[in-house]
């Protein structure tokens, strides 16, 4: 994968063509802002830009979305970034009192990378992805989804791929955007289980007093299935002597570990699935016979389920309000895919290999034929309608559009209040 | 000055406090929603806020020396009750309210000083809640319950339906539920403590003051940002301002300077001019250690290093005469003229002798945090990483201070705790005085004044050297000084090599810094089991004489004559095994002397009294020559390292008979009882001789018995010195 990155790097023509014909600022700035007037959501709000050359511009701010696209187009950056919304404008920082530019409103952002699943997937490490790979994240996606709805209540979620090997969210709720550092903090430690890196196989430390919490009950009844798919069958995570010594770690009675240990060794064919079912089974035999309250194996095997499947966060992105996170449609340099928002009803069926790459956009865009002089200055806006762009500029808008509508439904509740 | 804020404070408090009589503050716990209305003075403004800052500090102190929750709750509430006590309602004390009037002005004062910075207001948020947790954990039930029920903290009780609902944790069905914004308990649902629905957290009833802290928490700081907001209209007020600026700088320090205010006067000792140097090397913190060194290298210090010098040493106990000629043999690259016209009235000056006559009290770390050039201040502070790691080994290394001591050290400055910082140098540095980690300059407290450092070091050291013998005496006759490390040394003086002494520190440090069960079993290292060896011979072999006592079975007074040799074999080896491991110990110096005692005196004597040497006298004389043996071997303890050396670091000379050549006389004894001269069979040669009374009565003794008495004296005595072989 990595070695036909290079040819996917795009070059800064594409881009400053990509900005100038497809990237949908609208769609943004809708997004960003919850309403068609810009307020201070927009306004307020940091934007800050990659150049080549490792430059970086941070505090921008614009004051609708034509700004920022001029802007954009001048700079050409390789990315930008979208900050929190701060007390003021961030552009006029110079000009403020020490310490008066605070964020205030912010995305609750996640970021789940592959690269912390590096431990437990078989068929790529690094920077690379495949749609197997894709698996670990739909199931993050999902656990981190019903919990961030059902138990937090929210309900604006925006899922967008990175571009690369990851996928971020994004959640507009009102309440999410007015988190405090600290509750940001609780709600990261709410959802992390699994500690990234490497010592991933590391005791679990999540029952209060021997149970598991109701909270990881429910993605536990849902990683036990995709346990079975993904790591035993697809991923075959135990068939390779590290592998499964791996597992065998995990195991917190000696005995059942030397006898399978012993087991396996002597039949090195036997399967993931093989070697599960006999894990499963000396636990059901522990579980029958009483003489063994502890260590329990039972408990051991749910730990192992949550140590492969278990959303790994990145914990700093999620972490602070200020912390800057790569706008949604912006391009990744190193592919040269674009960043698109993902429908959560196609999160399995997305494969990352098929997102549209900022040529193969432009390649589109040239198929149609030189239909408009280009010399005449002329709006782009509806452009990106006649590429593969639009399926995933339309989940855009519709979200952004859901925003909107909350925005107008409180400002007929409380007039006075207008979004200021 | 508070005029500005809400006037409705104790209006709405009164109705509800009917059930407490006249008090304005019914309880002891304070949300401090209402800014205080009352005329206070400025003296009290001042005081109080200090005295409350006296408690954060301690606070913030306990977190940075991570102590355990109940240790700084026991501190903390030690210091509380020192400068703001809060008596309970039930106590029905008079002075009540005025307390609690002053924990409420004293609070709002604070806010005032500390909502000036981010940084200010997040550690100020972070010591107050502790504090109100601290307070809250300990106040009387029924009044906590009282205090929560004034207040409306929006909690909704959960229902039976809805908890079915929810489906909530069915074995605790008696417990009530109540639920909140899950973003009012980030604590709780951080460790999945609490349930969550669709945004609500059902919390038990246990767990409700969490969310008692955290609206505590979030309303000081909101009230912490208008505050700041509103503070440029205080500016104007020139009494006030000089005020706070000192309370937020005392803050930044974590000093509770209580030495501060009483170290005006000097400490009892007079110190003399040509002390300071030997002083400086083993009890200036590192502050006064530069500047000490600065002055020596360069012969001068400018007027600000003179100064936090000079009132240093005169509060550490120099008299402006003594001051005057320590200064002027410091200055010597300049004339006694110059030197009395442009330094003297300086130094006459910091005693308050010339100009304004006033007695100036020595800077504090609070004072020299603030200030900050390379020479003066604290070190700590101004001192790159890099620079300040070499200047404290350079410092401290002869204390026992090691590289692997520093990254602890240096993570407390990072962290911006150069107080912690410079404790922990203390600590480290009188390991050797029993000082552990956490104990702090006594009773866990921190270094806040360069004086109070010296003086409670210097305290150390008076205190160590009742035990170690004469130590100060003996080192003015070497005249270079010995570290006390040095006497730390293993009883072997040939182990000595220049790495040794670390070594020995480390060791000590591993004892004290073991915790468990059999902590001293699995320190001990092979030498020591070998020492172990020793002190078993010995003991086999007094049991092997009782044995021959009820026997009389003449194998067994063998066995016990056997028994001593091998003790002297393993006494051999211990000290190979010492050097060919490389780990001596300090358990392992003391070990060697007590086995040593077992095998080469009390064993020995034992077989004297069992071949005969029975009578009333003997024993005395066993009792004395045992006695000679336990003085001896604890004064080779304690005097090993000042026995001249050769270049080989070995000693030249034992000091007296060394105790192993007892065996000796064991030698002698079973010779006679090959011959059978001994009791019970020929008897002994030489007999007895009556010195007094009837024959066979109290003054019998055997003539042998002197050899014993001799072999004491030669063991006990100074001037004996036998050549090493």
């Amino acid at each position: 994968m990595s070695s036909s990155d290079a040819p996917n790097r795009p070059t800064p023509e594409l881009m400053l063509a990509f900005y100038r014909r497809l990237y949908p600022f609208k769609t943004l700035f809708n997004w960003l802002n919850h309403d068609h007037v810009p307020n201070r959501l927009f306004t307020q709000r940091e934007i800050a830009f990659s150049l080549p050359g490792d430059v970086y511009i941070r505090y921008n701010s614009f004051n609708t979305a034509d700004d920022l696209k001029k802007q954009v187009c001048q700079l050409n950056p390789t990315r930008f970034e979208i900050g929190p919304v701060y007390s003021a404008r961030p552009r006029d920082r110079k000009t403020l009192r020490a310490g008066a530019l605070t964020p205030i409103l912010r995305e609750l952002v996640f970021d789940i990378d592959m690269t912390d699943y590096d431990p437990v997937r078989t068929c790529c490490s690094g920077a690379d992805i495949c749609k197997r790979c894709w698996v670990f994240i739909s199931a993050a996606v999902r656990v981190m989804d019903s919990a961030l709805r059902e138990e937090f209540g929210y309900e604006k979620l925006l899922w967008v791929y990175s571009g690369r090997r990851g996928i971020h969210l994004w959640i507009s709720d009102k309440e999410a955007m007015a988190l405090t550092d600290q509750q940001r903090k609780a709600i990261v430690g709410y959802l992390t289980v699994v500690q990234g890196g490497k010592e991933s196989s590391k005791k679990l430390n999540i029952r209060n007093g021997g149970k598991l919490p109701p909270s990881l009950q429910n993605a536990l009844d849902y990683l036990r299935t995709v346990f079975g798919a993904l790591i035993l069958s697809d991923q075959n995570c135990f068939k390779s002597q590290e592998g499964y010594e791996e597992l065998l770690k995990a195991i917190p009675d000696s005995r059942v570990v030397e006898a399978l240990r012993t087991k396996w060794e002597a039949s090195p064919s036997r399967s993931s699935e093989d070697k599960w079912s006999d894990l499963y089974k000396s636990a059901s035999k522990q579980q029958a016979s009483t003489c063994y309250p502890i260590p329990n194996l039972m408990v051991a095997l749910e730990d192992i389920i949550f140590n492969y499947t278990y959303p790994r966060l990145d914990i700093e992105v999620s972490k602070h309000r200020n912390h800057l996170l790569k706008a949604p449609f912006c391009i990744h340099p190193s592919t040269g895919r674009v960043c698109v928002p993902l429908d959560l009803n196609m999160i399995e069926k997305f494969d990352p290999k098929e997102v549209p790459t900022v040529q193969q956009l432009l390649e589109e865009l040239d198929a149609l034929g030189e239909v408009e002089d280009p010399t005449a200055p002329k709006e782009h806006h509806s452009d990106w309608e006649k590429t593969s762009l639009k399926p995933y500029i339309d989940i855009m808008d519709r979200h952004a559009l859901s925003l909107v509508g909350e925005t107008r439904k409180d400002n007929k509740l409380k007039p006075s209040m207008c979004n200021v | 000055m508070f005029k500005g804020g809400k006037n409705t404070s104790n209006d709405n408090f009164l109705p509800q406090v009917e059930n407490y009589g006249t008090l304005k503050y019914p309880f002891t716990l304070n949300f401090y929603d209402d800014p205080p209305i009352f005329d206070v003075t400025i003296e009290d403004f001042e005081t109080s806020a200090l005295d409350r800052l006296r408690i954060l500090a301690e606070i913030e102190s306990s977190a940075a020396r991570n102590r355990s929750w109940e240790e700084s709750k026991s501190v903390t509430s030690a210091q509380c009750s020192k400068y703001l006590p809060l008596s309970p309602t039930l106590t029905k004390n008079p002075n009540c309210d005025a307390e609690r009037r002053r924990d409420h002005l004293s609070h709002f004062v604070l806010r005032l000083a500390f909502c000036r910075s981010e940084d200010l207001r997040r550690r100020f948020i972070k010591a107050e809640t502790t504090l109100f947790r601290i307070r809250y954990e300990q106040d009387i039930a029924a009044e906590r319950e009282a205090f929560l029920n004034s207040r409306d903290f929006n909690w909704i009780p959960v229902e039976d339906d809805e908890r079915r609902m929810v489906n909530l944790s069915a074995d605790r069905k008696s417990e009530k539920y109540y639920k909140v914004k899950w973003t009012r308990v980030p604590d709780l649902v951080e460790k999945r403590k609490v349930l969550l629905k669709g945004g609500w957290a059902y919390v038990p009833s246990r767990e409700l003051s969490s969310i008692v802290f955290q609206e505590f928490e979030v309303r000081l700081e909101k009230a912490l940002e208008t505050t700041a907001r509103l503070l440029p209209r205080l500016d104007e007020d020139t009494r006030i301002m000089p005020i706070l600026n000192n309370l937020s700088q005392g803050f930044m320090s974590g000093i509770s300077s209580d030495w501060a205010n009483n170290s005006g006067q000097t400490n009892s000792d007079e110190i003399k001019a040509e002390q300071v140097d030997d002083l400086a090397k083993k009890h200036f913190p590192l502050c006064m250690r530069t500047l000490h060194s600065t002055l020596q290298k360069d012969h001068h210090l400018k007027h600000h290093g003179r100064q936090q010098y000079g009132l240093f040493l005169k509060v550490l106990g120099l008299s402006v005469e003594e001051s005057v000629a320590f200064w002027r043999k410091s200055f010597s690259s300049f004339t006694d003229d110059q030197f009395n016209k442009k330094y003297k009235y300086n130094i006459r000056h910091h005693y308050g002798l010339e100009g304004k006559r006033v007695n100036y009290p020595a800077r504090s770390c609070m004072q020299l945090l603030i200030e900050g050039a390379s020479d003066h201040g604290c070190p700590y502070r101004t001192y790159s990483p890099e620079n300040l790691q070499s200047a404290l080994l350079s410092a401290y290394a002869p204390l026992g201070l090691r590289q692997s001591d520093l990254s602890e050290v240096m993570a407390a400055v990072n962290t911006k705790h150069f107080h912690v910082a410079c404790t922990r140098v203390f600590e480290l540095t009188h390991a050797s005085s029993g000082v552990t980690k956490g104990q702090g300059i006594g009773n866990g407290e921190s270094v806040t004044h360069p004086n109070e450092y010296a003086a409670k070091s210097m305290d150390l050291q008076k205190t160590s050297e009742a035990m170690v013998v004469d130590y100060r005496c003996l080192s003015c006759l070497d005249a270079c000084v010995i570290p006390p490390s040095a006497l730390m040394s293993r009883r072997k003086p040939s182990t000595k090599a220049p790495d040794m002494d670390e070594l020995k520190a480390e060791a000590l440090h591993q004892y004290q810094d073991t915790d468990g069960h059999f902590s001293l079993v699995r320190n001990f290292r092979l030498a020591d089991l070998v020492t172990i060896m020793n002190g078993v011979c010995g003991s086999f072999s007094i049991f092997s004489s009782a044995r021959y006592l009820l026997t009389n079975d003449p194998d067994y007074l063998w066995t016990a004559m056997v028994f001593p040799l091998a003790g002297l074999m393993f006494d051999f080896l211990d000290g190979k095994v010492a050097r060919w491991r490389k780990s001596s110990s300090m358990l392992g110096q003391e070990l060697d002397s007590l086995a040593d005692l077992i095998s080469f005196g009390v064993a020995p004597a034992l077989l004297a009294f069992v071949v005969g040497l029975r009578t009333y006298l003997d024993t005395v004389i066993l009792t004395g020559f045992i006695c000679c043996g336990l003085a001896r071997l604890a004064r080779f303890n304690a005097t090993v390292a000042l026995i001249p050396k050769n270049n080989g670091g070995k000693a030249k000379y034992f000091e007296g008979l060394p105790i192993p050549s007892s065996l000796g006389l064991v030698a002698v004894l079973s010779y006679w009882a090959k011959q059978g001269w001994i009791e019970g069979q020929q008897g002994l040669p030489w007999g007895t001789t009556t010195l007094w009374g009837i024959e066979g009565g109290r003054g019998e003794v055997h003539l042998v018995s002197f050899v014993f008495a001799f072999w004491a004296a030669a063991m006990v005595s100074k001037t004996l010195r036998v050549p090493k072989p």
